[in-house]
């Protein structure tokens, strides 16, 4: 699937950057610092990592980084090219600073991928490891549901959910949170079905531990790496997942900013203005390709021998 | 080269590039001769270098392998010097090889026609009516019954043991005068493997030349005349059949037989060689083979090798042969 | 198992998945705050169509399902429709039914989708049997590293990029809209880098694996020349395994054009859905929404028998069961 069709890339989703839930389980810390280092030894994976990171701070930061409000309008410059004073990158049809737009729609779109992805991650997980630990009638019954999603198109089921939520940052974050859990839930299970067979799982139950005990314990902490993999390729599609709502008109409610809105305004003053396009494009661009890269770096560090490829 | 050789391999040295690492020597100075209508048995463990050896001659090793050094002469040309498009007009047409499994050796997506013909016409030896002509009859001839119709089916809707023979076929469509055959008895059953060696002894009675490679002295003593034993990478006896089944002198020879590979039916391992036979990258110094060796005197043993001539076209890379005879 | 009793299987595994859509998608929609008619309140003057559909709905609304009736019995009223190829007519486009909407605006889709993917297909299998053909060299990486850009980036920002190259700055191609076929080349093109980067990688990394296959190296034996034995051996059946990952991206393509719809203003069956979700027109919302899905069914049961057609293991085990590989 091309990364490509806003949502319908969601399909394999969930949040990354949640480091706390695997370093409870005592069993989980070896592959981490091996993993960690192969990571730091991908250039690009960790110059990207860099970069999202100012990402991420700048979009923690817009009220202060931002030179202007989103929505506070500049009447003498409206249409203003790049590199015209007090506007770097220029401004929109209503005399908007598009710099200052592009910083809160970062802030928009960072929100929704993260929160999607977290939404996604934990109905996945919960999912995942019930089907994986209870089997039986549960598992049928949550398979044959994941069944039907799969059937279902994520990007329409997101149309759909915004549909039905109106459009606000919660209702995006509900919307592509459950467009994209059902590949991992899948994942998870899958992973479940083999570590549960594992000797050190048999000891725990054998020495009386409970199915939760386990699950939370020894089981999660060990299908981590493979999740963290999905998840981490995630982000960047919930983040295109959003942009590409915006552009159908059913992104965040104007005038808050979407870089997808950005995209749809400015191709439509490409003659007269190419500056309102060509700087959200470039930054959404970029911002895509840092986080595939960390998920490519996240997978090598996981997987050096390069099976997952 | 010595008289009447149809194949005449000497001094070949094969080694496979590494990454980070010195490149590593698979084929260590091989030699030996095929005659026209015998059969001579490359016998070794996996991993001794008998594949890499027949491969280089053939000019079909991976990407990472390289010949760097030794002559392999067929009809007055060598093999290794006539470049990739000269040694393709050779491939397939004058030497043919069967392997160890026609499950995997077959193309799964193409009939038995279009791969038993592509070869006689890449090689412009007929058209392509004429072709299937001999296909068939190249398929009856190993004991296919209803060639005809068989010739229009996949490889995997034949059995085990007919596949082979299809495979055979294949190989010996275009009249080769050498078949190199990789270890093409050890994927299918005993009852199957008696009616493989039957095929390729009447071939050689045919007059054709074959090159058997096996682990199995049991199979390679079936109808082999000659043997060459080769032990990581390098050539350690080389003698007719029979004189190598009834006096080994060699020590690794001695264990192999020692080691009862099935001769005369018996298949359990009477005294197996203690030890497990060198990862290549970590060759031992001298005789290869002197750390598994109950012989072996130190230093001599670990700092050289040294080929001993011990009768008519009989030698053994240890000194200790002469000491002994 | 028949290829009629496979087909039975299947088709009732679709109409059952189609139920369990149509029904998730009917009671999300009936949760919905707001409808039709309100959003047209407060959107009047701000669209072209406001107000024009409010007094039409409410009678067709009732014609069609009856005044005050449970929301179940709702279901049963659309899918009775739905069955017969009859959704009502749409609100916002008041005139109109549904399925002529459908009808008018999917071929538009349709054929973005497909000639998107025979691009694909043309771009991504030179790519990636050139890159598995040198594999591990700098070309390789740099192909693959194209690949990946290709692959991180949503088809309507390629589509932005391209129109600010071919229609702003070179002002060769129009910048959207759908007047001739001058409006086919920057959609399809865009809609065509990602499923092309996906299948290229494919496409290399199953070269790769073929390329191992002990039957191209028995073909080489042979004596063919490498082109031959890349493009009939290798590539074929490297080509086979493609059609279950071009088949999936086709059946996402015919549903997903819809971003590159919207921002080229292309008036395809995804711009409608889009219209029909940001304007609460549920017959439109439901009609689309249900046909996708059914489409992305179709396409997927398709694939699979095509695959069973291609693969000669899997045509003759009957049926299109996917094993015996």
């Amino acid at each position: 699937m091309t990364a490509t069709e806003g949502v319908e890339a969601v399909v394999g989703s969930l949040s990354t950057g949640e480091p706390e839930p695997m370093e409870r389980g005592t069993t989980a810390r070896g592959p981490w610092s091996p993993a960690w280092s192969r990571f730091r030894k991908h250039r690009l994976a960790f110059g990207s990592l860099i970069f999202c990171a100012l990402l991420i701070l700048t979009a923690i930061a817009a009220p202060l980084i931002a030179p202007y409000g989103y929505e506070e309008t500049d009447i003498q410059h409206k249409l203003a090219g790049p590199g015209s004073p007090g506007h770097l990158l220029g401004t929109d049809l209503l005399g908007r600073d598009i710099l200052s737009r592009l910083i809160y729609g970062l802030q928009t779109a960072l929100t929704v991928a993260f929160g999607a992805e977290l939404t996604a991650l934990v109905l996945a997980l919960a999912i995942g490891l019930l089907a994986g630990y209870l089997g039986g009638r549960v598992e049928s019954l949550l398979m044959a549901f994941t069944d039907v999603m799969y059937a279902f198109p994520s990007y329409l089921f997101a149309v759909v959910m915004v549909t039905v939520l109106g459009r606000s940052i919660f209702a995006l974050v509900v919307a592509i949170g459950i467009a994209s859990w059902v590949t991992q839930a899948r994942l998870v299970r899958a992973q479940v079905m083999t570590l549960k067979e594992r000797e050190y799982v048999e000891a725990a139950r054998s020495m009386g531990a409970k199915g939760s005990t386990i699950a939370i314990r020894y089981i999660l902490p060990n299908a981590i790496g493979p999740i963290l993999v999905t998840t981490s390729f995630a982000i960047p599609a919930a983040i295109a997942a959003e942009a590409g709502l915006a552009l159908l008109g059913l992104g965040v409610q104007p005038p808050t900013p979407s870089w997808g809105a950005m995209i749809s305004e400015g191709s439509r003053y490409l003659l007269a203005a190419p500056h309102m396009l060509v700087a959200p494009a470039v930054l959404f661009a970029l911002t895509l390709l840092a986080f595939t890269w960390i998920g490519d770096g996240v997978r090598d560090a996981f997987d050096p021998s390069g099976e997952q490829r | 080269m010595s008289e009447g050789a149809l194949l005449s391999v000497r001094e070949l040295r094969t080694t496979f590039r590494r990454d980070g690492a010195e490149p590593l020597t698979a084929v260590d100075g091989v030699s030996f001769d095929v005659r026209r209508g015998q059969a001579l048995a490359i016998v070794g463990e996996s991993g001794s270098g008998k594949s890499v050896t027949m491969r280089s001659v053939m000019g079909i090793l991976p990407r990472t392998a390289r010949i760097t050094g030794g002559q392999a002469l067929f009809a007055g040309r060598d093999l290794l010097a006539i470049g990739d498009k000269e040694l393709r007009k050779v491939r397939g047409r004058e030497i043919a090889m069967v392997f160890q499994s026609a499950m995997e050796a077959m193309n799964p997506t193409l009939t038995l026609e279009r791969q038993l013909t592509e070869h006689l016409l890449w090689h412009g030896i007929c058209t392509k009516a004429e072709a299937r002509k001999r296909a068939v009859r190249a398929l009856g001839d190993v004991g296919i019954p209803d060639p005809e119709k068989r010739i229009r089916t996949y490889p995997f809707q034949l059995s085990g043991g007919m596949r082979q023979r299809a495979m055979i076929a294949m190989a010996m469509v275009t009249e080769p005068a050498l078949l190199i055959a990789d270890e093409p008895t050890t994927a299918v059953d005993v009852t199957v493997q008696r009616q493989i060696l039957d095929l390729l002894a009447e071939l050689k009675n045919r007059g054709t030349g074959v090159i058997m490679i096996t682990h199995d002295l049991g199979v390679a003593r079936y109808f082999c005349d000659d043997a060459v034993v080769m032990y990581a990478g390098r050539v350690v006896e080389r003698a007719p059949m029979g004189r190598l089944l009834d006096d080994p002198r060699h020590p690794y020879s001695v264990g192999l037989l020692g080691s009862g590979v099935e001769v005369g039916g018996r298949d359990l391992p009477l005294r197996p060689i203690p030890g497990s036979p060198p990862d290549l990258s970590h060759r031992p110094e001298g005789c290869p083979f002197h750390p598994r060796c109950a012989q072996a005197e130190l230093p001599r043993c670990a700092t050289e090798q040294e080929i001993l001539t011990i009768g008519p076209g009989r030698d053994a890379a240890c000194w200790k042969v002469a000491v002994d005879a | 198992m028949g290829l009629a009793g496979y087909l039975g299987k299947r088709a009732v595994r679709l109409v059952l998945s189609l139920i369990a859509v149509s029904m998730l998608t009917f009671t999300l929609l009936q949760l919905a705050p707001g409808n039709f008619a309100d959003l047209q309140r407060v959107n009047s003057g701000a669209t072209n169509f406001g107000g024009v559909g409010t007094e039409s709905m409410v009678g067709e609304l009732e014609s069609r399902y009856g005044a005050d009736v449970p929301v179940w019995k709702q279901y049963l009223i659309f899918m009775k429709g739905a069955v017969v190829w009859d959704f009502g007519p749409s609100y916002k486009y008041a005139s109109r039914n549904v399925q002529d909407i459908i009808a008018e605006a999917f071929p538009v889709s349709a054929t973005l989708a497909l000639l998107a993917v025979l691009l694909a297909l043309l771009i991504a299998v030179p790519i990636g049997v050139f890159a598995a053909l040198r594999q591990n060299t700098k070309t390789d990486h740099a192909t693959m590293f194209a690949v990946t850009l290709g692959h991180a980036l949503p088809s309507y920002l390629t589509a932005a990029f391209m129109i600010l190259l071919f229609s702003a700055t070179l002002k060769l191609l129009p910048s959207g809209g759908w007047n001739g076929p001058e409006d086919l080349i920057l959609p399809v093109l865009a809609l065509s880098l990602g499923p092309a980067a996906v299948l290229a990688r494919y496409v290399r990394s199953s070269m790769l694996e073929t390329l191992r296959e002990e039957y191209v190296t028995a073909a080489l034996a042979k004596g063919g020349p490498r082109r031959t034995v890349i493009i009939r051996h290798a590539l074929r059946n490297s080509l086979i395994p493609l059609v279950t990952v071009a088949g999936p991206l086709l059946a996402a393509l015919m549903t997903g054009t819809v971003f590159v719809e919207a921002l080229l203003r292309i008036p395809g069956l995804g711009l409608y859905f889009a219209n029909a979700a940001a304007s609460r027109d549920m017959p439109l919302l439901m009609g689309t929404a249900m046909f996708f899905a059914l489409i992305l069914m179709v396409t997927n049961l398709v694939v699979d028998l095509i695959y069973g057609l291609l693969d000669p293991r899997i045509r003759t085990v009957g049926g299109g069961s996917h094993d015996g590989h």
